[in-house]
């Protein structure tokens, strides 16, 4: 009995932790895939206006902030404060006093019209025309990096799924082979008594279909336990994100359980191609 | 017992051997040389000692063995040049008694006998009523339930006979289907296979013993090799 039973727990568990490792890389791909997203979208929406540390550049500043306001494509322009610049830009200038105030640019956030955006040179326009030195920044350099940052998370997570799917592959493999073995002398009966292949080789994969299928649910609850536990402490995870989640996870275990049934059916039809004479 | 026309009677030959050989086993001879030609209605006794290669005949003609040279027709084709799904439903014309019975252990008395008219594709109503009544006229009516390891060896051998015989074959082959079996047990079972064999199957049957039952056709294999057959002898 515990022989019959170890190879079938075996393939369950097998089939249970790479379906809880594909769960988690999914979930985990999908939320920092759509951090990325939600990063590049909201620094594509604004651009930042610096004023050169000069004389007379504070009183520029409410100037500039006017006229980008009034510019065409514009919803929002809002001067920041010293002490705030001065803290976005201290990781690259503080030193061990922190950085010089009065020699920091003064920066202006513009929040562009979602509906028709002004363009980098409509707003170094405007500000020309006003006679304002100063340089607009239109974050292309930061949203380069978010591209670049979710192409280096696209490699490993393809790398994880694909480490799964050969897991479950050989789970079903050795599910079947085991049930294989355990029939041996009956499909061979079956095969000299004029049996199709296919009619050995369908009720092995059915028999372990049951186990592959009890180990992948097991998998995706784990997963989605261990991703619950860890966005618990994240305030901000909402329905729709759950939702999501939810789905991914579904789907996820449904192409789990179909890679270890393909697998499961592959080695059952070989092993009973195998026992034809 | 249920009534089996087979249908190969538009056949010259159900079964030929040219110049076939099987190939050796360990500790077992081969087969050389063997040409034979079976008919429809035809009965071939094969006789020999242990080890003379009758199972190894019975094997080639029964496709559970590849020839190692020359050529086997089964039902006036080539088994070996046909796809592995021609090849199943050859055997499904085929019934077949081995020497070592090969019942299946976890289906029941009932169910293995029913197994080739499962196999074959026929209705579950039909093959349950023809395997009860094949089992009835084997005197295994009472066993339909059991486990073939709850039977005895002379049980087993009767049902090896029932199962090879329910798929109403074209060709019967026995490897000494009544070894394990009282006289009149055997008796009844060697007049069921010459009745099937009267009505048309092609029945050869293997066994040491060359006065097993009186055959038109008896092929006696020494070491492997035919010796030349005997023709004549009218059947039982």
């Amino acid at each position: 009995m515990t022989r019959r039973l170890a190879p079938r727990l075996a393939a369950a568990v097998l089939a249970a932790a790479f379906t809880a490792l594909a769960g988690l890389a999914g979930l985990a791909g999908q939320a920092a895939l759509d951090r990325t997203e939600g990063w590049r979208t909201h620094l594509a929406g604004e651009m930042t206006v610096a004023l050169r540390p000069a004389p007379g550049a504070d009183a520029a500043v409410p100037r500039a902030a006017e006229v980008l306001a009034g510019t065409p494509g514009v919803a929002e322009a809002r001067a920041l404060d010293r002490a705030r610049v001065g803290a976005l830009l201290a990781p690259w200038t503080a030193g061990t006093r922190g950085p010089d105030l009065a020699a920091l640019p003064r920066l202006i956030a513009v929040d562009l019209d979602p509906r028709q955006p002004a363009r980098r040179q409509d707003l170094a326009d405007a500000l020309s025309a006003a006679g304002i030195d100063a340089v607009v920044d239109d974050h292309q350099g930061w949203r380069r990096s978010a591209l670049e940052t979710r192409r280096r998370l696209a490699a490993p997570l393809i790398g994880a799924l694909m480490l799964c799917v050969a897991g479950l592959v050989a789970a079903g493999g050795l599910a079947a082979g085991f049930e294989a073995s355990r029939r041996e002398a009956g499909l061979r009966t079956r095969l000299r008594l004029g049996a199709s292949q296919l009619s050995c080789a369908a009720p092995i994969g059915g028999a372990v279909a049951i186990d592959l299928s009890v180990g992948v649910l097991a998998g995706g609850l784990i997963a989605a336990v261990l991703t619950r536990l860890s966005t618990l402490t994240d305030a901000e995870a909402a329905a729709g994100a759950l939702a999501a989640q939810s789905i991914l996870l579904a789907a996820l275990m449904a192409g789990a359980l179909l890679v270890a049934l393909i697998g499961a059916f592959a080695t059952a039809a070989r092993r009973v191609r195998e026992l034809e004479p | 017992m249920p009534n089996s026309q087979p249908q190969s009677q538009d056949l010259a030959f159900t079964l030929r051997f040219a110049g076939t050989a099987a190939p050796k086993r360990a500790g077992v001879t081969g087969l050389e040389g063997v040409d034979l030609d079976l008919a429809p209605g035809d009965f071939l006794l094969v006789h020999g000692e242990a080890g003379a290669g009758k199972s190894l005949l019975l094997g080639l003609a029964g496709l559970t063995l590849r020839p190692s040279a020359g050529r086997v027709e089964v039902l006036g084709l080539n088994p070996w040049r046909l796809s592995a799904a021609g090849r199943a439903r050859l055997r499904r014309r085929m019934g077949l008694v081995f020497q070592d019975m090969d019942l299946i252990g976890d289906l029941t008395v009932a169910e293995n006998a029913a197994l080739p008219m499962r196999i074959a594709g026929a209705r579950p109503e039909v093959y349950r009523r023809d395997a009860a009544e094949l089992l009835d006229w084997m005197g295994l009516g009472g066993r339909a339930g059991a486990y073939p390891q709850d039977l005895d060896h002379d049980e087993q051998q009767r049902l090896a006979v029932a199962r090879a015989v329910a798929g109403r074959p074209e060709i019967i082959l026995a490897d000494e289907p009544v070894g394990w079996m009282g006289p009149e047990a055997a008796r009844r079972v060697l007049r069921l296979l010459l009745q099937l064999n009267r009505q048309g199957a092609t029945l050869v049957m293997a066994s040491r013993n060359p006065d097993l039952v009186p055959a038109p056709r008896r092929l006696e294999l020494v070491r492997g090799r035919p010796l030349p057959e005997s023709r004549g002898e009218a059947g039982a």
